[in-house]
C-alpha cells in the first residue's frame, strides 16, 4: 500500500516536473522607487563638441522641427512657426520664508524680490527663448525724459508706432526660502535654502503650462559659499563669532547669491527643455552654414547634432561647434557619426559646396559651456 | 586587595536591589527613620534642577554619620559614606559643568591660541557688552573651571579614602585572620541593633548615591552628546 502510494508520488512528481515548460509569470518592473531627494540641484552643461564619442551623436530631446519652413523671423513672427518666442512679463512671488530665528526673518522680510525679478529678465532675455515685457521702472522714466527733451511732433510718431508688447503669458518663479541654525558643543552652521519652482501661465484662461517643465530647483546656503563661511560662535546665547546672522546685510548677500545661482540653474534647465533649432542650408567640408542665428537663440560655441529629418525619422550626421550671427549661423563640423548615411554628406561637401536635397537641420544640446565662462 | 574588591561586590550587590517604596499603599517615597527619601521613579519624573536639589536635600537629610559596630562592618559603613560623599559633593558639580559647557566651550574654541592672560582681556571686552549678570562669560568660566577642579579633587579623594579603607581591612586580617573573624562575630553579636542601623544607612546611603550617580551620568551623557553633534557638524553638515 506505502509503496503504491509512493509510487504514484513520484510519479505525480515526474508529471509536475515534466510540465515545467509553463513559465513562470513575474510581475513586469518598470519603476523604482527611491526616498525622495533633497540634494542640491545642478547646472546641467552641455558637453564641447569636441568631448563628443561616436555613440553621444544622437539628436537631443524637445527639438521642434515640423513648420520651421513657416518662420520668417520678422518682428511679426507667423503663428504657425514653432519658433515664435511667447511674450512673457515676470513675476517673483512672494517672499515665503520658514525659520524660527528672528534674525533670519527680519532680513528675509526685507529681501528685495524686484531686483531678483530684474535678474532674471535680463538673464532670460539674452537667451532668446522668450521675449520679455519688463517690469523695470526705468523704462517709464526713460520715456519721461525723452518727452521732456525730445521734439514734441518726433515723440507723438514715436508713441503711435510703438505700444508696449502684449504678454502672451506670466511667468511666475515662487520661492521658500527656510533658514535654520544648528549649535553643536562650541561652535554652530547656520543652514539656508531656498526651492523654487516657475510657472508659465495663461493670463486669460488661467491654465498654468505644462511647457517648458523646469521642475524644483533647490540651492543650498554652501552651494554659494564654503561651509566654513557659515560656523559661527555664540556665547550666553549671544553672537559671539564667525557668520554674523545678526547682520541683515550678511543673510541678504547669501540668499542674493542662492536665488542668482538658482537662476542659473533654471536657465540650464530652460535651454534643455528649449533647445535652439536651425535648418542647415549648406556643407562645405567641415563646416556647415545655418539659416538662422541669434535670432533663434543660438549662444556662442553652441554645441549642436547636425541631423537629417523625413517623415518624422532623424538621422544624426554629426556634432558640430556652432557660432551665430544675428540672423544666420556658422558650425564646424567636430564629429562625424560613424554610419552610411552620415559618410554619404560627408563625401558630397568634400571640396565644394553641397547643399542637400534633403531636410538637415541642426539642434542645441544645452546649455554651453562658453555661456558658463563668460555670462554667468 | 581582595577586600577593595569585597566592598565593590557589595555596594555593586546592594545597589542591585533598588529600594521599594514604603510607607504604606500609594507612598512614593523610602522611608528611613522619619525621612521620606525620594524614589527612583520619583527622581527621574523631576526636572533636571529639582532632582539635583531634591536627590542633594534628601542626602544631606540622612547626613554622614557613621554607627561604630566592629572593623569590618565599620569597614564597610566607612566605604559606603565615602562613596555617598563623593557624589554629593558632585552632584552640583556636574550640573554646572553641563549648564555652562556649551558657552564656556565656545568662548574658548573662538579664542583658541590666546594665552591666558589674552583670554582673560577678552573676557572682559566681552562682559562689557553684556546687558545683564545672565549675559556675562567671565563668571561662568570661573564656575566652569572650579566646579571641574573640584570634581577632580573629590574623586582623587575617594580613590584615597577607599584606599584607606580597604588597607585598613587588610591591616585587620593580615596576620591572624581566623582570630579576627572570631572577635568580629562576638562584637556583631553583642551590637546586633547597631549593626541593623549600620545595614540600614549602609542601604538607604547607597540608594541616594545611586540615584546621585544616575544624575551624574546623565549630565555626563550630555557632554558626550553635545561632542558627537559637534563631530557631525564638524564632518557631516
Amino acid at each position: 500500500m506505502v509503496y503504491i502510494r509512493l509510487a504514484s508520488l513520484l510519479t505525480l512528481t515526474l508529471l509536475l516536473v515534466g510540465c515545467g515548460k509553463a513559465q513562470i509569470q513575474y510581475a513586469d518592473k518598470q519603476t523604482n522607487n527611491i526616498a525622495p531627494a533633497s540634494e542640491s540641484s545642478n547646472l546641467s552643461i552641455a558637453q564641447s563638441a569636441y568631448a563628443f564619442e561616436d555613440k553621444d551623436i544622437e539628436v537631443p530631446a524637445n527639438f521642434d522641427t515640423q513648420g520651421l519652413a513657416n518662420c520668417n523671423f520678422s518682428a511679426q513672427e507667423s503663428e504657425a512657426c514653432p519658433l515664435k518666442k511667447k511674450v512673457v512679463r515676470i513675476y517673483f512671488g512672494e517672499n515665503d520664508i520658514v525659520t524660527k530665528n528672528n534674525e533670519e526673518r527680519a532680513a528675509l522680510t526685507h529681501l528685495n524680490n524686484e531686483r531678483l525679478g530684474y535678474m532674471l529678465e535680463n538673464q532670460l532675455a539674452g537667451l532668446n527663448r522668450f521675449r520679455i515685457v519688463t517690469q523695470d521702472k526705468v523704462a517709464e522714466r526713460e520715456q519721461a525724459t525723452q518727452f521732456e527733451r525730445q521734439d514734441v511732433m518726433n515723440m507723438a510718431e514715436v508713441v503711435m508706432d510703438k505700444t508696449p508688447l502684449r504678454p502672451d503669458y506670466a511667468v511666475k518663479i515662487d520661492t521658500i526660502k527656510t533658514a535654520e541654525r544648528f549649535y553643536a558643543e562650541y561652535n554652530g552652521l547656520a543652514r539656508y535654502n531656498i526651492e523654487m519652482t516657475a510657472s508659465v501661465i495663461d493670463p486669460f484662461t488661467r491654465e498654468k503650462l505644462s511647457y517648458p517643465n523646469l521642475g524644483k530647483i533647490r540651492v543650498k546656503g554652501t552651494d554659494v559659499r564654503d561651509k566654513e563661511f557659515f560656523v559661527y560662535t555664540q556665547v550666553n546665547n549671544r553672537y559671539y563669532t564667525g557668520f554674523n546672522y545678526t547682520d541683515q546685510d550678511n543673510i541678504n548677500a547669501v540668499f542674493s547669491g542662492m536665488a542668482s545661482k538658482a537662476f542659473d540653474v533654471l536657465i540650464s534647465r530652460l535651454l534643455t527643455e528649449m533647445p535652439s533649432s536651425a535648418q542647415v542650408l549648406a556643407f562645405r567640408n567641415d563646416q556647415i552654414s545655418l539659416d538662422r542665428g541669434r535670432n533663434a537663440g543660438i549662444l556662442n560655441r553652441e554645441t549642436m547634432i547636425v541631423f537629417g529629418y523625413q517623415d518624422g525619422f532623424v538621422d544624426p550626421i554629426a556634432v558640430a561647434e556652432v557660432k551665430p550671427s544675428s540672423n544666420s549661423g556658422v558650425g564646424k563640423i567636430v564629429k562625424w557619426k560613424d554610419t552610411d548615411f552620415a559618410k554619404s554628406f560627408r563625401k558630397s561637401a568634400k571640396n565644394k559646396v553641397f547643399k542637400p536635397t534633403q531636410k538637415v537641420f541642426a539642434v542645441s544640446v544645452g546649455l554651453p559651456q562658453d555661456y558658463i565662462e563668460n555670462r554667468l | 586587595m581582595p577586600i577593595k574588591y569585597l566592598i565593590a561586590l557589595t555596594v555593586l550587590v546592594l545597589s542591585g536591589c533598588t529600594m521599594v517604596p514604603q510607607g504604606g499603599v500609594g507612598a512614593n517615597y523610602v522611608s528611613y527613620n522619619n525621612l521620606k527619601i525620594i524614589t527612583e521613579k520619583e527622581a527621574e519624573a523631576l526636572t533636571r534642577d529639582e532632582r539635583s536639589i531634591r536627590i542633594e536635600k534628601d542626602m544631606k537629610a540622612v547626613g554622614f554619620q557613621t554607627v561604630k559596630v566592629s572593623p569590618l562592618v565599620d569597614g564597610f559603613s566607612d566605604s559606603v559614606v565615602s562613596i555617598y560623599k563623593n557624589q554629593y559633593k558632585l552632584i552640583q558639580k556636574y550640573k554646572v559643568v553641563v549648564d555652562n559647557h556649551k558657552d564656556v566651550m565656545s568662548f574658548i574654541h573662538a579664542n583658541k591660541g590666546k594665552s591666558s592672560k589674552e583670554l582673560k582681556l577678552e573676557a572682559e571686552r566681552f562682559d562689557q557688552l553684556a546687558l545683564n549678570e545672565s549675559e556675562k562669560i567671565a563668571p561662568k568660566l570661573k564656575q566652569y573651571k572650579q566646579a571641574n577642579d573640584d570634581i577632580q579633587k573629590e574623586n582623587l579623594k575617594l580613590a584615597g579614602e577607599l584606599l584607606l579603607h580597604s588597607g585598613k581591612l587588610a591591616l585587620i586580617f593580615k596576620d591572624n585572620a581566623e582570630q579576627m573573624l572570631r572577635a568580629e562575630a562576638m562584637l556583631m553579636l553583642a551590637n546586633l541593633g547597631k549593626v541593623q542601623k549600620a545595614y540600614k544607612a549602609a542601604e538607604v546611603r547607597i540608594h541616594l548615591a545611586k540615584l546621585a550617580n544616575d544624575f551624574i551620568d546623565q549630565e555626563k551623557a550630555v557632554l558626550d552628546i553635545t561632542k558627537q553633534i559637534q563631530e557631525i557638524l564638524n564632518e557631516k553638515l
